[in-house]
């Protein structure tokens, strides 16, 4: 009994402990279950480490930083005057997952930013917040001061960044040859586009030259208000080298605030616009005709009668009714004469001219990219017969100062360029010297002489062409809309420029006796352009009615 | 002299063949990495708060060197001396705990730091080693088997350790300490899984363990708010583990490279909770992964060598302090992670910190100590 009792007390009604072998033996064991479950904690931890890790995991991984605007090297001028840079500019962003309190924080930006809607703030980060995203601009390009009162509100999930902001410091001078980036720093439109490679990589420099530029927008802005017209382009090219000296279109637009880019202003006329040039392009179908050597300066053209080609029949402004020589019917503008001309000339011939005076395809050289020129859609014998005076071809100004550069120049045809970094394309052969020197007499006859009179700006020696075209409206053409260009070079005895001016639609105004011919407006705007250029650019005006020039035409149009 | 030259020479010989020189090592390249990462870590905390840029990096210096020193001093301890120490640092300790709590300051909602000449000091974190040998040595007592006797368990034998934990349960949860309350028990009831109680009895903890939990959630606001927090992510707390998570996320594998972390400035705690997403922000998930190698290999280490132990004190308390220390260092991972509410808990030798720092060296001493490879069973505990 007494034994039983001991051994009860000696023995507990539940052990504690789990029996079996010695206590250190067991412990020992259970030292290795734990460190199995130790082992198997580090390897959850260690997956979990690998998978917030993970590239592209967004759940672990909040994307938060706005995207960044790529770098982008200056724009000059050719003489070194900035067009284009980019500064550093604070903008407010928030993520709307660290937001606490939308409504708050709204009336706090808004305070900040009177231009934010504060109900519309609350709303779009509640609804950043209901999606999970992550990035919310609320005001980008702040002011500085602005940006670090934002700042100062100190909200958790508010950001201030600084972004790249693309600045231009010419405004609309240079708006369409510079062109411009979006906020987001993508290319829209000019050289910014075009060369968009290159300038990512480095700052570059444009042929312009800043004064010439202005010296032509100036002109072009006074007639595009004196004739009422809807827009207005003007090209300036130097002949030697091929480069774009100006290049303006207007309407234009302010590329630091750009609103809308479907806006008519955004079209650049003077590269991207094509047009049908009518009586400049007569330059072209005389001077082929010469070149090919199927006509001759004094040769002898009909125009007694208007020319029916099936049902259509093409007649002159001014019917002189009679026999003309090749320098009258160039001087006089007559279209049967030209069309005489390109009947002479050749099928054939007529569009290879074409092709070497590069009028047939798009221009794309460094820093320039036009649109492909609108051609015939066949080559019979009434398309030959327009094309031969500007119709039913359009081009854009910049190939008719490319081509009209080689007709004066030395013969050989000069793609033109706009970045002056990059080696331009090789000049192909076009025209004969010979070509080349009675077409400089023919066009300082027509301002001499001829349709172009009021171009004679200066003593400047201007030589040109007008061209008054019906303007195609929804594929027909209208009765009374114009489009007028001039194609003007200087100085004519060893032409160096070419500037080209277009109008749109221009009307008569006072002191052109109720006329809207080329000959009365971008005739006398061609010839301002000259006279505000050439003293910038270094050419001497000649003496007034020097003898020698006219003696120069006398003996070579013998 | 020579022969108090030579004694020296033969008590250093005799730790040096002793102690694991392996653990050793891996602790102090550790601490090395600590140093590493505090550098890179710190400097935008410091200049934040208003000090040098290096004020964070020279006070970890300050304080990693003599913790150092103590945890190599300690490691020549024997069993008995390191019970001893303990048992009167615990004594010591859980007086200045409550002093705390009758003196202290409120800091962040939590009263944790008393002002000792100049310099606050946390005695809850130096409770947690001493708390882990006298465990150990309430759970071996008259149970070892140094003696070939066999003793049969009584209940005291459990309620004796459970009454210290729930003394420093209180003291814990008054400041409040919800991190320490955890790994601290779980430490104890690990330390019991390994003294060998039986497992009904285990998972009888385990559910008193949840319903405590349960209950800290409804009756304790900050320990409901954590809890909230992690499992619906929101405000503060979500924001430090969100900008924790985004660290990792864009240090990858190989990181950024040392200094170039940004969302490091943007991290509350940067220096001290949340300093693992620093580290794999600028030197990658690869470095994460070598410094969580580097806590396992002690840790396995240690363990592995308890196995051979005949002494069950050495084998608990040795376990214990080791079971605190991968704890903490799993649960400061894990809460960077987003696998665990968040806790407030350093990461061992590398986070800054004072009183945490000196903690896990006095810890690891102890361990080092324990872990020595004696010749002879000890009988020491007579």
């Amino acid at each position: 009994m007494r034994r039983r009792w001991r051994k009860y007390r000696r023995e507990p009604v539940v052990s504690l402990w789990q029996s079996g072998r010695s206590r250190s033996e067991r412990t020992g064991e259970r030292l290795r279950v734990g460190m199995t479950i130790l082992a198997i904690a580090f390897v959850v931890v260690g997956l979990r480490l690998g998978e917030v890790a993970w590239p592209g995991d967004t759940d672990a991984r909040p994307v938060h930083a706005a995207k960044e605007v790529p770098v982008r090297g200056e724009i000059f001028d050719r003489h070194g005057t900035m067009l284009a840079t980019t500064v550093l500019v604070p903008s407010v962003w928030v993520n709307p997952a660290d937001v606490r309190d939308p409504a708050k924080l709204a009336a706090q930006l808004s305070a900040v930013f009177p231009e934010l809607s504060q109900a519309r703030l609350e709303r779009r980060i509640v609804a950043g917040k209901q999606r999970g995203r992550q990035f919310l601009w609320v005001r980008r390009h702040a002011r500085p001061t602005r940006a670090e009162a934002a700042m100062h509100i100190g909200s958790p999930g508010l950001y201030i960044q600084d972004e790249r902001r693309r600045v231009y410091p010419q405004g609309r001078l240079t708006s369409h040859a510079v062109g411009y980036v979006n906020i987001d720093g993508r290319p829209q439109a000019g050289v910014e586009r075009v060369s968009d490679r290159t300038i990512r990589k480095r700052p570059v420099h444009l042929t312009l030259d800043l004064r010439v530029q202005y010296a032509l927008r100036d002109r072009l802005q006074a007639a595009m208000e004196r004739f009422q017209a809807v827009a207005a382009a003007g090209v300036v090219l130097e002949i030697g080298t091929g480069d774009v000296l100006a290049q303006v279109s207007l309407p234009d637009f302010d590329p630091n605030d750009v609103q809308d880019a479907d806006d008519p202003g955004m079209l650049d006329l003077g590269t991207q616009g094509v047009f049908e040039m009518g009586s400049t392009f007569k330059t072209f179908t005389v001077a082929a005709a010469l070149d090919a050597g199927q006509v001759q300066v004094d040769s002898h053209f009909d125009a007694t009668e208007p020319v029916k080609i099936g049902r259509h029949t093409i007649n002159d402004y001014h019917p002189e009714g009679r026999w003309l020589r090749l320098s009258e019917v160039f001087v006089h503008s007559s279209n049967i004469g030209t069309v005489r001309v390109a009947e002479a000339l050749g099928k054939e011939n007529q569009w290879d001219y074409l092709g070497r005076l590069g009028l047939l395809g798009a221009i794309e050289t460094p820093g320039l990219r036009t649109a492909h020129p609108r051609l015939p859609g066949a080559w019979g014998e009434i398309e030959r017969a327009t094309v031969s005076f500007g119709h039913g071809i359009a081009v854009s100004p910049m190939h008719l100062a490319a081509a009209v550069a080689a007709v004066v120049g030395d013969g050989r045809y000069r793609p033109p360029r706009l970045l002056r970094s990059e080696p331009s394309a090789p000049a192909t052969g076009a025209l004969r010297p010979s070509t080349v020197r009675q077409m400089r007499t023919l066009l300082r006859q027509v301002v001499q002489h001829g349709t172009a009179g009021l171009a004679d700006i200066g003593n400047y020696e201007i030589g040109g062409k007008t061209g008054t075209a019906q303007k195609v409206v929804n594929g027909r053409y209208r009765q009374g809309a114009r489009t007028n260009s001039f194609v003007a070079a200087f100085p004519m005895s060893a032409p160096r420029y070419v500037v080209v001016v277009l109008l749109d639609e221009p009307k008569a105004a006072p002191g052109t006796h109720g006329f809207a011919t080329a000959g009365w407006n971008t005739a006398p705007l061609a010839g301002s352009v000259v006279a505000g250029v050439a003293p910038i650019l270094g050419v001497p005006p000649v003496p007034a009615a020097s003898p020698d020039s006219d003696a120069l035409t006398q003996v070579a149009l013998r | 002299m020579t022969s108090g030259v030579e004694a020296m020479r033969g008590w250093f010989v005799r730790w040096a063949g002793s102690v694991d020189r392996i653990n050793l090592a891996l602790l102090m390249g550790l601490a090395c990495v600590g140093v590493l990462a505090v550098m890179t870590a710190t400097h935008l905390v410091a200049i934040h708060r208003g000090f040098d840029e290096l004020y964070f990096f020279g006070w970890h210096v300050r304080v990693l060197v003599p913790t150092l020193a103590v945890m190599v001093a300690l490691s020549f301890l024997s069993p008995l001396g390191v019970f001893r120490l303990s048992a009167g640092g615990l004594a010591i300790v859980m007086v200045l705990m409550v002093l705390t709590l009758a003196t202290a300051e409120p800091v962040n909602g939590a009263r944790r730091w008393l002002n000792v000449g100049g310099l606050s000091l946390q005695a809850s974190e130096l409770a947690k080693p001493f708390f882990a040998v006298v465990t150990g040595w309430l759970l071996a007592r008259g149970r070892n088997t140094s003696f070939g006797v066999l003793v049969r368990s009584r209940p005291s034998y459990l309620l004796m350790p459970l009454g210290l934990l729930f003394a420093l349960w209180a003291l814990l949860v008054a400041q409040p300490d919800f991190g320490m309350t955890m790994i601290v028990g779980i430490a104890w009831c690990g330390q019991l899984f390994l003294a060998g109680l039986r497992l009904r009895l285990m998972l009888l903890a385990a559910l008193v363990g949840a319903g405590l939990i349960g209950i800290a959630y409804k009756t304790l606001s900050h320990v409901e708010d954590r809890i909230n927090q992690f499992l619906y992510p929101d405000g503060e707390a979500g924001y430090q583990v969100g900008k924790g998570l985004e660290a990792y996320g864009r240090g990858g594998f190989l990181g950024q490279g040392p200094g170039e972390g940004t969302i490091k400035a943007s991290i509350p705690d940067a220096h001290t909770d949340f300093i693992f997403p620093v580290i794999a922000e600028e030197f990658g998930v690869a470095a994460c992964i070598a410094v969580l190698a580097l806590v396992a290999g002690i840790t396995f280490r240690g363990l592995s060598r308890l196995r051979g132990s005949q002494d069950l004190f050495v084998m608990l308390a040795a376990g214990g302090l080791l079971l605190q220390f991968v704890l903490q260092a799993l649960v400061h991972v894990a809460v960077t992670l987003n696998l665990a509410p968040t806790t407030g808990v350093t990461m061992p030798f590398i986070s800054t910190g004072g009183s945490s720092l000196l903690a896990v060296g006095i810890a690891m001493g102890l361990m080092l100590a324990l872990t020595r490879r004696r010749v002879v069973p000890a009988g020491w505990n007579r």
